[in-house]
């Protein structure tokens, strides 16, 4: 038999042709040295490349997957010799492929070439979106976004020739030398919102916004990475052969906004602002907002969980700081602040009290930090780690940044306005709510986020419960236990509250009229009705209210499970998150806490 | 190994209702991907076991009536309306309470399952992917010389040098290719319909 083709032989490799003429190629190969040479190239088709990770632990998730499997690091013959690009080092393995910087032959200008795998540019159709993606990109010119030159081809490998950045990616920066002081996380924020205004300035938008795709360099220049990257992985999906793009795109989705998991294709340009949300949230806490879990309880947990806040993570986050963050991490796009521009000016006071401050010259403990910084550098690791090779040089210079930043005075912060839902006026007798939670089985997200609002807005909440010490979260519930202010007893004074809000998620004992704690709340609700005072609750708290009857042919927000158990409790409003019916507001699910909030500081300013 | 086993894809054996050999392939590959999902992200331990087996009984029951369609990924898809299915009726009955994961949280996961783009679902299509992939090889692996299957092993799943693994292995480079090609070829024949 004669040599078999490169495309019959690829597919023997891969074992994809019918029994008989697997068998025919199979006796030829048996023998034949240059074929096995030859199949040593056979690229990975879906069922190679699920095999390949059949090998990481069962169940693992895909950031374990990922490390799991080995990446094909040998550079592909088509660029050994390539006429225009001298190929220096491997910088890093990406979702789409390796990472290598090479210098312009004729220019000697260094670049980074990002390889495409061919399983995103396996037809024309492929081939000419991902032209056209960084044809958009290349039209971005700003100090924060890395230039895209060139889509290139060399055989049928696709790559893209882009501007070399010698520093580090921000994960790599905050595994090296753990959350960043509030100056310099807040600068290297604004720079990125910056490159962002502009991008979306020329209606691009990113998509793919995280630590890796932020760079620093040497000299604390910022630069964002990848534009057009992840929408061209985004639409490669559906036809993909391979799982490479999946694992790009929602395969650790630590940043993604929640409307970006629902439907990749409507997300406008406000998911890039939450991605810089959660990513500022990772730079101070040293962590993403929701560490724990799979890949599918992220996205869910983005959907409706509010993150540990900030301030547990990181007590010198000042107030209007963390608001801030929150503020960009708004489940809602609606809620969150809407512009990049807009984040780059609330950030700038954090920086500028810092910089104004006297600090230890770089030069003077350079020589303490630097080691440090370089020695933990892995040779390659991360996965967007572009210029890693610089850093030898470029990790001390950054160290002497970092120190240049160092100790933020919190009394030399500008004082700001905070961020809070609607412009409310509280008067000045400070009021009083009491936030009465289960005592087993708080659904947090139930409370803190309300809770914060309220008190950012200088009323005082006390929590209460049918016991003494902490009601405990419910399974799965993200935030701490909650330390209870006041225990429910049946001759308890209720002048001092102006409101009463009960949260989810299991009030079980709040709900049986026949148990104290259920007669207790009956009594307190009564009360506060009687003396026209505010009686709220969200999500599941909602089944106090419902099988007290205070909801009886009152309209109130519909919260799915309250509803399905007690659909005749109350005149149950579909579609509407917060709804205010007299003295009585309600709210359908966590993810409302906010409105719920602002409902509620609405009605105490008219009080 | 039955000529039968060797001609058919495990979803062709199926289609022959007779093949009981082959049902208890699909409940030993099913039970845990399913489980293993529903326990995670939908419902409690106690209600988990009935709904599985609710899910392949119901799976059991349309095979039969179930045309590939030749579509990639149709099986899972398929699968993955059965279950979402399953929930629902669970749910309208009120058998069972939704893991205490915020009431709203159950809905949620119903609307995506749903939507074939969401992100729902596309992590069910890697789950299951990965996950039949695994079991497949798993229960391939008795059907071939334990050479062959270490050779498989180390290029295909571990990416391994050929020559290196051909020296380790004491065969040709060639042979090692033609391992690799064979066992990919059995899985490919037998995964057919349930992963492409």
């Amino acid at each position: 038999m004669e040599h078999p083709t490169r495309e019959q032989l690829d597919n023997f490799g891969l074992g994809r042709l019918p029994p008989q003429e697997l068998a025919a190629i199979e006796r030829h190969v048996a023998g034949c040295e240059p074929c096995a040479r030859d199949l040593r190239h056979c690229p990975d088709d879906t069922l190679a490349h699920l095999v390949r990770e059949a090998g990481s632990t069962v169940g693992a998730d895909a950031a374990g997957a990922d490390a799991a499997r080995e990446p094909n690091t040998s550079l592909p013959p088509e660029l050994t010799d390539h006429p225009r690009y001298r190929v220096l080092e491997l910088l890093g393995q990406g979702g789409m492929g390796a990472v290598y910087k090479a210098e312009h032959r004729l220019m000697e200008r260094t670049v980074a070439l990002k390889l495409i795998h061919r399983n995103f540019t396996s037809d024309s159709q492929a081939v000419a979106r991902f032209q056209r993606e960084v044809k958009a990109a290349g039209r971005l010119m700003h100090p924060n976004i890395v230039t895209a030159h060139d889509a290139e081809r060399a055989g049928d490998v696709h790559f893209l020739v882009m501007e070399y950045v010698p520093g580090r990616s921000l994960d790599r920066l905050v595994k090296d030398k753990g959350p960043l002081t509030i100056p310099l996380a807040c600068s290297v924020m604004r720079q990125a919102a910056l490159g962002l205004q502009h991008a979306h300035d020329q209606g691009m938008v990113h998509r793919d916004i995280k630590p890796h795709n932020v760079m620093v360099m040497s000299d604390g220049k910022v630069k964002v990475l990848d534009f057009g990257l992840a929408r061209f992985a985004t639409e490669s999906d559906a036809r993909r052969h391979g799982l490479t793009s999946i694992d790009t795109v929602v395969g650790t989705p630590d940043y993604l906004a929640p409307e970006q998991a629902r439907s990749p294709r409507e997300a406008d340009s406000r998911a890039d602002i939450y991605s810089l949300g959660c990513t500022l949230y990772f730079l101070l806490a040293g962590q993403p907002p929701f560490p724990q879990g799979t890949a599918l309880e992220k996205l869910l947990m983005h959907h409706d969980t509010e993150p540990t806040p900030l301030e547990q993570l990181r007590p010198d986050t000042p107030p209007e700081l963390a608001t801030l963050v929150r503020k960009m991490m708004a489940k809602n796009p609606a809620d969150r602040v809407q512009t990049p521009a807009e984040v780059a000016q609330a950030l700038a006071p954090f920086i500028k009290s810092a910089t104004a401050q006297g600090s230890p010259t770089p030069k003077a403990r350079r020589g303490a930090t630097a080691p440090a910084a370089t020695s933990k550098l892995r040779p390659r690791g991360s996965r967007r780690a572009i210029g890693v090779g610089a850093i030898a040089i470029g990790g001390a210079l950054l160290a002497g940044v970092l120190l240049s930043f160092l100790r933020p005075d919190r009394d030399q912060l500008d004082p700001k306005k905070p961020d809070g839902p609607g412009p409310v006026v509280v008067k000045p007798r400070q009021q009083h709510v009491l936030y009465i939670l289960p005592r087993i089985g708080v659904w947090f997200g139930d409370f803190g986020p309300v809770r914060d609002v309220l008190e950012k807005n200088g009323v005082k909440v006390s929590v209460a419960a049918n016991a003494k010490g902490v009601c405990h979260l419910a399974m799965n519930s993200s935030g701490e236990p909650v330390p209870i202010n006041v225990t429910l007893s049946p001759d308890m004074d209720l002048t001092p509250y102006d409101a009463v809000i009960f949260g989810g998620l299991d009030v079980s004992e709040y709900r049986d009229a026949n148990h104290d704690a259920g007669k207790v709340v009956r009594r307190i609700i009564a009360a506060m009705e009687k003396s026209n005072k505010i009686v709220a609750a969200l999500c599941t708290g909602q089944f106090v209210l419902a099988s007290a009857g205070t909801l009886k042919g009152k309209r109130a927000a519909s919260s799915p499970l309250v509803v399905s158990q007690l659909p005749e409790a109350g005149l149950w409003q579909k579609g509407q998150s917060v709804v205010t019916h007299d003295h009585i507001i309600t709210g359908g699910r966590p993810e409302d806490a906010a409105e719920f909030a602002a409902a509620i500081l609405e009605a105490l300013s008219k009080r | 190994m039955s000529a039968d086993a060797t001609s058919a894809s495990l979803l062709e054996r199926l289609a022959a209702t007779s093949d009981a050999g082959a049902w208890q392939r699909l409940v030993d590959i099913y039970t845990p991907l399913i489980r293993g999902w529903l326990l995670r992200h939908a419902v409690q331990d106690a209600d988990c076991s009935d709904l599985v087996q609710e899910v392949l009984a119901v799976v059991t029951r349309k095979l039969p009536a179930f045309q590939h369609n030749q579509r990639r990924g149709a099986f899972r898809s398929w699968l993955r309306a059965i279950t979402t299915n399953c929930l629902r009726d669970f749910w309208k009955a009120r058998r069972y309470r939704p893991r205490a994961t915020g009431d709203s949280d159950f809905q949620d996961v119903l609307a995506q399952m749903e939507d074939p783009a969401s992100g729902v679902s596309r992590l069910w299509d890697q789950e299951h992917d990965r996950h039949v992939t695994r079991k497949l090889l798993e229960l391939l692996q008795p059907q071939f010389e334990p050479r062959t299957w270490t050779a498989f092993v180390k290029v295909a799943v571990e990416g391994a040098d050929a020559d290196r693994v051909a020296a380790e292995l004491k065969m040709t480079v060639n042979a090692v290719w033609i391992a690799k090609s064979r066992v990919l070829a059995r899985l490919r024949q037998e995964a057919s319909g349930l992963i492409e």
